[in-house]
């Protein structure tokens, strides 16, 4: 038993030795600079830290594993600067490389505990990385505990070490090119608990930190996002090159009447959509002043919050301090509007409802968007007629008031994929539509056109068949819609239904009444939706 | 084969220039329309008649004159609102062209036993399948429309959509329906009758087929001389 756990105090004090003599690693904790090369692990806090280029563990407590945020940036020719102010933990993420990783989840189950580490050459940058995993072999190795590393990953790959092989390519060639003028130095190295090797990976892209990062949560008239990136948010800005993340949302469905007042004021103009607008808009969404209005059969008072100048963006620099932690970053919005029906937002919201856009968003360093290259977007909509925090307002960054109305929000798609199953058929093509004249109503300000819609196919067209109004010019609005379409591209027309099926040679009639404002003109390409299912 | 090219050339000469013909004929209808405004309650009334441009582009390709307004007691009162490509007024003619989207004029009349006035409407189908429409209606002095049973809710007593072919569609008031003021108006729609020929072709038309069939008849006198 004593020669057994001394060959155990000999194996481990030999296997540290190779770890110390891999010398320190340099990271830092701000933004890497241009050109650094960056190496990310997401797994369980590393536990195993080794530092002094020199040998030896890490004596001054300058080991930037210590506290590692998951990523090490090297900036080019500064391998050899100590940084010691990552703070952040990070505890289980991971994502897509186009690099060597080695995981619990690896072809090999048994990997044990796995380390990274970096070289430096004589001029002090990176020459190279390493990816090594140690491997437990209790009982199955001569007959005795055993244990094996193996260089897994890099720009080069070792020769096995230990009492036995990994099963993993052995590439003796490869090993030779690590430094071939034998002047690099192994500069650091670290691990994750043993056991629990987690998940090592490089060349990181945007991508990998946008990837089903940000989670959903609707509760009545309230909606919330939460961004949690891998590491913190600071380290996929840094991925992503752009300076901090930011919301933006458009209004694409906002009937009259309503509470919004745009700007300047007086007298102000209610605001309506299509053609959708961002919420807020470029110079507020809301007067200053206190304002009424009528709908549901009574008189609104409105008073309006300070305006809202955060155009472009969801969230202004100030509202953005307290919606951002280092860790994710919240999108919370109650909109609120006496004039929405209160229906269910689950079933048909009715005409009166508000429809919206959100998605995240990069901000460079001059404040101006950027573009993401993965889609975080999500259409909802919202019927609640209550107040929020005492007031109503589209953006409203209050909680709703309980018991103040009826009604909610609810998501219709997520990055184009809508979330309120199979959509209505496009059955354009089987039906012939036959236009009638415009004619205007003094008394009713509105413009009347009788559409026929006749079905020329052989087979009978499922109900309700609806009528939707693509592209209808701007400015003009239909004014018996019985909602927007959100299901069916192109999403925010206009459309109206007839219940019942549709028989092969029957027509149906649509009196379609339109606003025109201006009185110059309405057009609008015709689409045809029929079957169940939203439009 | 030189046969059979000369005859088709001719045939395609003499097509061309029939559609030619067709494509700039203006087909004129005229009618004669009668509104019995005998029972509509005392007060002061408004006579609207719009025009309305269904391709959108303002194409101007049709012309609506109303003119030989009789009022049979009653009279019209001055001054009209006049919108887009409307002009004149009911003590004259009128004339809606739609060179804009909304042609019209709104004006004033007391009624009569009956309100009579000749029609002549260009007969052009827009582009686009959208057709020009003509209408009329009786507004109360407030500027509303008396209802009428036009189920667009228009509220519309005469609809003509220049389509092809013409659709002219009357309306009576809406007995059961009331007025902006309260009360319930009976009133029957108006009678439109035809007059004169339907469409005439005119001479620059005329002379274009007249071309086109000299120049066939040429041709088979050619034929039978060889």
């Amino acid at each position: 038993m004593n020669l057994m756990i001394r060959k155990l105090v000999v194996f481990f004090t030999a296997f540290l030795a190779v770890f110390l003599g891999a010398g320190a690693l340099y990271a830092q904790s701000a933004a890497c600079p241009a050109g650094s090369q960056l190496y990310v692990y997401t797994g369980k806090p590393l536990t195993q830290l080794w530092y002094d280029y020199n040998g030896g563990p890490d004596p001054n407590g300058k080991n930037p594993f210590k506290t590692i945020n998951g990523y090490i940036c090297v900036p080019v020719g500064r391998c050899r600067q100590f940084l010691t102010d990552v703070t952040q933990l990070v505890t289980d993420f991971s994502f897509s490389s186009g690099g060597y990783t080695v995981s619990k989840s690896s072809p090999d189950l048994t990997v044990a505990q796995t380390s990274f580490y970096l070289r430096c050459d004589a001029d002090g940058n990176v020459s190279g990385w390493s990816l090594q995993a140690a491997r437990g072999f209790p009982g199955t190795c001569n007959g005795v505990f055993g244990f094996g590393t193996m260089t897994m990953g890099g720009d080069c790959r070792g020769a096995p070490s230990g009492h036995c092989n990994f099963p993993y390519p052995n590439d003796s060639a490869e090993a030779s090119k690590c430094d071939p003028d034998g002047k690099d130095t192994f500069i650091g190295g670290a691990s994750p608990p043993l056991g629990d090797p987690g998940d090592w990976r490089t060349n990181v892209e945007c991508a990998d930190f946008l990837n089903g990062f940000v989670s959903l949560n609707v509760t009545g008239p309230t909606i919330t996002a939460v961004f949690t990136p891998p590491g913190d948010l600071h380290v996929a800005a840094n991925v992503c090159g752009v300076d901090h993340f930011n919301w933006q949302q458009t209004i694409n469905y906002l009937p009259a009447p309503n509470s919004s007042i745009t700007l300047p004021n007086p007298p102000g103009l209610m605001l309506t959509a299509p053609p959708r607008i961002f919420d807020p808009a470029p110079k507020g969404v809301i007067d200053y002043s206190q304002h009424y209005v009528q709908c549901r059969g009574k008189e609104w008072a409105v008073t309006s919050p300070a305006v809202d100048l955060s155009y472009p963006f969801y969230y202004s620099d100030a509202e953005l301090s307290h919606m951002a932690t280092a860790d994710q970053l919240t999108f919370q919005d109650s909109p609120s509007d006496p004039c929405m029906s209160g229906n269910d937002p689950s079933g048909n919201p009715g005409i009166a409802h508000t429809e919206f856009t959100t998605w995240l968003v990069g901000v460079d360093q001059f404040g101006l968007p950027v573009s993401l290259p993965v889609l975080n977007s999500w259409d909802w909509l919202s019927t609640w007629n209550g107040s929020s925090g005492g007031a109503y307002g589209i953006k409203n960054l209050n909680l709703p008031d309980p018991g103040s109305g009826t009604g909610g929000t609810t998501v219709l798609s997520i990055n184009g994929v809508p979330t309120r199953g199979t959509c209505a058929s496009n059955t354009t093509a089987s039906v012939t539509v036959k236009r009638g004249g415009y004619v205007y109503s003094i008394g009713t300000g509105r413009f009347t056109q009788t559409v026929t819609l006749t079905n020329t196919s052989a087979g009978t067209l499922n109900g309700p068949v609806s009528l939707v109004l693509d592209k209808l010019t701007n400015g003009v609005s239909l004014y018996n819609a019985g909602g927007v379409t959100y299901c069916t591209e192109p999403v925010g027309s206009a459309y109206l239904s007839e219940p019942g099926d549709l028989k092969s040679g029957q027509s149906v009639n649509f009196t379609l009444q339109f606003t025109d404002p201006t009185k110059t003109g309405i057009s609008y390409t015709p689409r045809v939706l029929s079957g169940l299912g939203p439009q | 084969m030189h046969t059979i090219n000369e005859h088709a050339g001719a045939i395609t000469r003499i097509l061309v220039l029939l559609l030619l013909a067709g494509a700039i004929s203006r087909a004129d209808v005229l009618y004669n329309v009668t509104l019995n405004t005998g029972a509509l309650p005392a007060g002061n009334y408004s006579l609207f008649f719009q025009l309305t441009d269904g391709s959108g582009t303002n194409d101007a390709n049709n012309t609506v004159m109303l003119s030989n307004f009789g009022f049979a007691g009653g009279s019209a009162l001055a001054p009209p609102q006049l919108y887009g490509g409307a002009a004149g007024d009911l003590s004259s003619s009128v004339t809606l062209i739609d060179n804009s989207f909304f042609n019209a004029i709104v004006q004033g009349f007391t009624p009569g036993s009956q309100f009579t006035y000749r029609l002549d409407l260009s007969t052009n189908v827009d582009a686009g399948g959208t057709p020009d429409v003509f209408a009329m209606s009786v507004l109360r002095a407030n500027g509303v429309e008396i209802p009428t049973l036009d189920s667009s809710g228009a509220n519309t007593l005469l609809t003509i959509t220049i389509g092809s072919p013409l659709w002219i569609q009357t309306f009576s008031a809406d007995p059961n329906a009331a007025t902006s003021t309260g009360d319930f108006i009976t009133m029957d729609a108006p009678v439109v009758t035809p007059v004169g020929p339907a469409a005439v072709p005119e001479p620059s038309s005329l002379l274009l087929l007249g071309s086109g069939l000299a120049g066939c008849v040429r041709l088979i006198r050619r034929k039978l001389n060889q």
